[in-house]
């Protein structure tokens, strides 16, 4: 078969060579993926194949060429509407202020020439083939008012409607929740059939890739370490980095600690209510429940994770039972007293025993504060630490560092010199400054490259075996649950649905939201054979 | 840091720089540096008023060059100018002082705390901020006496709702970081919290509109001394050398009013463009 697009010695520079050497194929009707972590030049170079590069970056050697009827000019730009892209984030590609259809339908006007209402027309059936619920109505909505998958949708329907035989998908589905990814990874799987499209996708997980893509291309450092028929490269992988990649993926269980059958916190029919609108005399219309009457207890020791979607109320939970948010209804009880608010000593001590670790490395530290600093702060907010002397403070915070793998030398270092999984170690040294209980880990390890968060989940995994904690651990990932909880609670629209041991719940589920879940996990899926 | 080497490579923020702090070192050396060294450069002699530039004369039984010459009460006018910076100047630090110290720490409390902290805040800032700013300082004025003290603290109380406004902002989307929740989980007082992890973090925003509200105070206190409200003579101040002299205007003495209309404006410029420099090193720094 002819390629439709082909890459040929592509060499990409902004300050330094950021992609170097890369060479593969694209053909009609087929799906070529290019895998990598962050950094690793995958989507510079999906930037490049779109003529899309800053003006920062150039191509300083190789060559793209499209067969049929995709050319590019001298300096790189594709012409024509042969080719075009969809993007990570569907909430910030689309305009705000623009009516969904107007923005779909422009691309027609400007590049096929139609009037308004052969636009509209054509629109219409775009919208059809998207699947999207009820086009013509969409036509007249706001970005705002879509779901997430929708405007995904409405991204593809963008981007098909010239017609192309090349479509870019970057990262199309890592914004979304795993069963909207489900259908929408469906969806693109069906149109390439129909439309003969030839797909370039980049993508940093391996099972995204595994059931969708024919050709992979493994990215490290912006060189190809590996390239091949999918199945080939992911079943018996040569490259040392490719295995690594490929075991990255939190399968391993990781075993606990020390539990008890004491209770050490306990969650009591705990709720709170939004006013999403009110009449015109102020009194409430409508109440949003982001958490809705949730109950459960955590034992010394224990690990507990709660899983579910976006906007389901598991980080509000956590907020709440952080004291950090106000419930309207029911109570925290810690060690069998419940939690005030208001009274600041009981609360100051229970902060010592409960601390959180957030999901966003890049804003969970002070920018300006160096990493001495901030962890000393948090070790003087203990009864002992307040007695130590500053090269004492100084000590310890050497020996939380060692502690989750970093070095001493980093004491005198700002925030910006780390990177991402570091930067999760130094959180987590800072919540165990104060020698806690109980953690809260809020999507500790979303915004990580998948090999980094194996690493933090086993350091995790250590640290409460060694200090026998007991944790909450909330994601949205499945897997990540399975590696490091006894016990889950599935939770959607603010109400715990199901729970049970993690052997239970992935085994054998009873509620059928979490029979889908489990289900449109991304190693579950299978669509290309 | 790497801020201040940004400002420096900013060729129109370094001449603002340079400007500000010529005036700055003429306004603090004061009488050392004027050719009339009496206090406001209140010297006197009405025979010799309105000489052109360079006329040497002779007062009592000493010869004296009227470098800029002399003004309508035959002062030298060189020496009036610089003894009239003094005010300019004193009056912009002053105000921007107490906004910022108003401004900051409402602005702060507000956005913070949110609720009803905010609201009865927020309220209170429309409040303030739709008084103009004349009408407030012929109030405290008419409340107070007259005086340039009056007018520091007028223009201050008016400019702080620039800055509240500001610090309110950069509070609340500070406020959703992880790294002051952190801070709150970890239980340190909200002092702290505010002071020590956001205002830092803030500081290029206020920076910038404090630049600007050093431009706009310097332009107030002009306005108010040219309508009388402000210094009062004889202490010498651009916006009074200005009054004193703006019926020369079309005569071939104009430049007694046009000189400290020009030096009003350049500090003006200045100021703009140092205030600029700062904001696009925290750009860049960003």
């Amino acid at each position: 078969m002819n390629p439709i697009l082909q890459v040929k010695n592509l060499t990409v520079a902004f300050d330094k060579v950021v992609v170097k050497d890369v060479c593969f194929s694209v053909y009609p009707g087929q799906t070529t993926a290019i895998v990598g972590e962050s950094g690793s030049g995958k989507t510079v170079t999906s930037m490049a194949v779109m003529g899309l590069l800053p003006p920062s970056g150039r191509i300083i050697s190789g060559e793209i060429t499209g067969v049929n009827r995709l050319d590019y000019i001298k300096n790189g730009s594709p012409v024509g509407t042969e080719i075009s892209m969809v993007f990570q984030d569907p909430m910030s590609s689309l305009n705000p202020s623009m009516r969904v259809g107007s923005q779909v339908g422009e691309s027609l006007r400007v590049h096929l020439g139609l009037n308004a209402r052969e636009a509209t027309q054509k629109v219409i059936e775009l919208f059809t083939e998207v699947e999207l619920p009820s086009p013509r109505e969409t036509l007249n909505k706001y970005p705002h008012e879509l779901s997430g998958g929708q405007k995904q949708r409405v991204m593809i329907a963008m981007a098909l409607a010239c017609e192309p035989s090349v479509l870019v998908a970057d990262e199309p589905t890592t914004a979304l929740d795993v069963t909207v990814q489900a259908t929408i990874l469906n969806l693109l799987q069906k149109l390439q059939k129909e439309r003969n499209l030839g797909v370039l996708f980049i993508s940093h997980d391996l099972e995204v890739v595994r059931s969708i893509a024919q050709h992979v291309i493994v990215m490290r450092f912006g060189e190809i370490v590996e390239q091949g028929l999918c199945l080939d490269v992911l079943d018996s992988p040569s490259h040392p980095y490719t295995i690594e990649l490929i075991n990255s993926r939190p399968k391993k269980i990781c075993e606990g600690g020390v539990r008890s059958h004491q209770s050490l916190i306990e969650v009591k029919n705990l709720g709170l209510e939004f006013t999403t609108s009110r009449n015109f005399w102020g009194n409430p219309t409508k109440r949003f429940k982001a958490v809705d009457d949730v109950s459960f207890i955590i034992n010394t020791g224990e690990r507990v994770g709660i899983v579910g979607e976006s906007g389901c109320g598991k980080s509000t939970l956590g907020l709440l039972m952080l004291g950090l948010e106000k419930p309207s209804k029911g109570e925290v009880v810690w060690k069998n007293k419940v939690l005030n608010v208001e009274d600041e000593k009981s609360m100051k001590e229970f902060r010592r025993e409960a601390q959180p670790v957030f999901q966003d490395p890049f804003s969970a530290l002070n920018p300006r504060m160096k990493i001495g600093k901030a962890i000393c702060e948090a070790i003087r907010q203990t009864v002992e630490g307040k007695k130590l002397s500053s090269s004492q403070q100084l000590q310890e915070a050497k020996s939380l560092l060692l502690e989750v793998g970093l070095q001493e030398e980093d004491l005198e270092k700002f925030p910006s010199s780390f990177s991402g999984g570091m930067r999760q170690r130094i959180v987590l040294a800072r919540a165990l400054a104060v020698k806690p209980i109980f953690l809260i880990l809020d999507e500790s390890v979303a915004a990580l490259d998948l090999r980094i968060q194996s690493q933090i989940l086993e350091l995790l995994s250590e640290i409460q075996k060694n200090r026998s904690l007991a944790y909450l651990f909330i994601s949205h990932d499945l897997d990540v649950i399975r590696a490091v909880c006894d016990r889950v609670l599935v939770m959607k629209d603010g109400r715990i649905i199901e729970e049970g041991s993690t052997d239970e719940v992935f085994n054998s589920p009873v509620d059928s939201y979490t029979k889908h879940l489990l289900e449109s996990r991304p190693g579950k899926l299978n669509f290309a054979s | 840091m790497n801020i201040w080497r940004e400002l420096i490579s900013n060729k129109l923020a370094l001449i603002g720089g340079t400007w500000i702090m010529l005036w700055v070192s003429i306004a603090i050396a004061g009488p050392i540096l004027r050719p009339d060294p009496s206090e406001n450069a209140n010297n006197q002699h009405l025979d010799l008023s309105l000489l052109p530039p360079g006329t040497e004369v002779n007062v009592d039984g000493e010869s004296f060059t009227f470098l800029l010459g002399s003004d309508r009460y035959g002062r030298d006018f060189l020496s009036r100018l610089m003894a009239g910076s003094v005010i300019s100047l004193s009056v912009a630090g002053i105000a921007v002082a107490i906004s910022l110290l108003i401004g900051l720490l409402l602005g702060a409390w507000a956005g913070y705390k949110g609720g009803v902290v905010d609201t009865v805040v927020s309220w209170f800032l429309q409040v303030v901020w739709s008084v103009p700013t004349l009408l407030m300082v012929l109030a405290i004025t008419l409340a107070f006496g007259k005086g340039f003290w009056q007018v520091f603290v007028a223009i201050g109380l008016t400019m702080w709702v620039e800055v509240a406004r500001i610090v309110r902002g950069q509070f609340i989307s500070l406020r959703e970081l992880e790294y002051v929740k952190a801070a709150k989980a970890l239980g340190l007082s909200d002092f702290k919290i505010m002071f020590k992890h956001m205002l830092p973090n803030a500081m290029g925003p206020i920076i910038v509109v404090a630049a600007a509200n050093f431009a706009a105070a310097i332009l107030i206190e002009a306005g108010l001394s040219f309508l009388g409200v402000g210094a009062r003579i004889p202490v010498p101040s651009w916006g009074n050398i200005v009054k004193e002299h703006y019926h020369l205007l079309t005569t071939d003495l104009a430049w007694l009013a046009v000189l400290p209309g020009a030096l009003i404006a350049s500090l003006v410029l200045a100021f703009t463009w140092l205030g600029d420099g700062f904001r696009q090193a925290f750009d860049v720094a960003k």
